[in-house]
């Protein structure tokens, strides 16, 4: 009897696992959510992490290898760059690179997408649209340790 | 040892050079465009100063100088996945085998003990497959700023708000 348990146990242990992900929503009206606006001559570059997968693993935030902060589930970050060529990386349990060429006057959104990991959650940074942005920015908090400029 | 330091120094050279390098075609795989978004491709082709971008649904051209990255999609994450939960089933049978003997005082047969361990083991190894071979891997074949990107062993030596120190990273 005692053995069934433990194969139910393991058993739904292992559906859970596999069961954690984000959902896609349809999106239709953005909402108005106070966005900062780049200095002159700079560039916005907000990552948001809006699952809740691996809520309390934080993942590290570097911009062309400098470390900016670090994000827990349902936070966000933002930083303030100059024009130009830089590497974003978000690092979990591996670490995701995107290159990007950023225009003075913009805002880039960049969406850490959580996925479950051997050890601990991995992740995938994606860029997004501002509209998207906006949705997973009202469901998110500030982060607590991050640095507001290079 | 000379030699083999020399041997590894010239292995992250070539490879470094390697990744300066447009390459002419890619079957599966993915881009990061200038501007942080990314593609991905079933087929790659290189044409003068373009590439011809074959996705599932359509197929649209791209200047080469729009591109920062190319990934090369190199298999899945099966083995892993399988090897680590397959582990975790093993120890997780192990130990409820040997508990349930201890607190019910019968002793089972070793026969059906190791029928119980082979077959949540098994099962384990069956889920971290199938959950590993949703996962693609993928390798930098191409990327714009090389001196970056190619050193994926890193000795780092970060002052952080919290800690300070070197680090031997390997990104994967």
């Amino acid at each position: 009897m005692r053995l069934f348990v433990y194969t139910i146990t393991l058993l739904l242990y292992f559906g859970l696992l596999i069961s954690c992900g984000t959902s896609k929503k349809a999106i239709e009206n953005a909402p108005n959510v106070e966005l900062v606006q780049p200095p002159n001559g700079k560039a916005v570059v907000y990552l948001i992490r809006p699952s809740m997968l691996g809520q309390l693993i934080n993942t590290k935030v570097e911009i062309d290898g400098q470390y900016v902060g670090k994000t827990k589930g349902k936070q966000y970050l933002y930083t303030v760059l100059d024009p130009g060529t830089h590497t974003i990386t978000s690092i979990a349990e591996n670490t995701s690179e995107v290159p990007i060429e950023l225009e003075a006057g913009k805002q880039y959104f960049f969406e850490q997408e959580i996925k479950m990991g051997v050890l601990k959650a991995r992740n995938e940074l994606v860029r997004i649209e501002e509209k998207d942005a906006r949705i997973k920015l009202q469901k998110c908090k500030l982060s607590k340790e991050f640095m507001t400029e290079l | 040892m000379k030699n083999l330091i020399l041997t590894v120094m010239m292995i992250v050279a070539i490879t470094e050079c390697c990744w300066g390098q447009l390459p002419q075609s890619v079957e599966k795989g993915r881009i990061q465009t200038r501007d942080g978004f990314s593609q991905e491709f079933v087929s790659l082709k290189l044409e003068g100063d373009q590439y011809l971008v074959q996705s599932r649904k359509e197929s649209t051209r791209m200047p080469t100088e729009e591109i920062m990255r190319i990934d090369r999609q190199s298999g899945s994450e099966a083995l892993l996945w399988g090897g680590a939960m397959g582990g975790a089933a093993l120890l997780g049978s192990l130990l409820g085998v040997n508990s349930a003997e201890n607190t019910t005082g019968i002793e089972a047969d070793s026969d059906s003990k190791a029928a119980i361990v082979i077959g949540l083991t098994g099962l384990g190894v069956a889920i971290g497959v199938l959950v590993g071979s949703k996962q693609k891997k993928y390798e930098t074949i191409y990327s714009r700023d090389s001196s970056y990107e190619g050193a994926r062993w890193q000795l780092q030596v970060k002052p952080q708000p919290y800690s300070a120190g070197l680090t031997l990273a390997y990104r994967f």
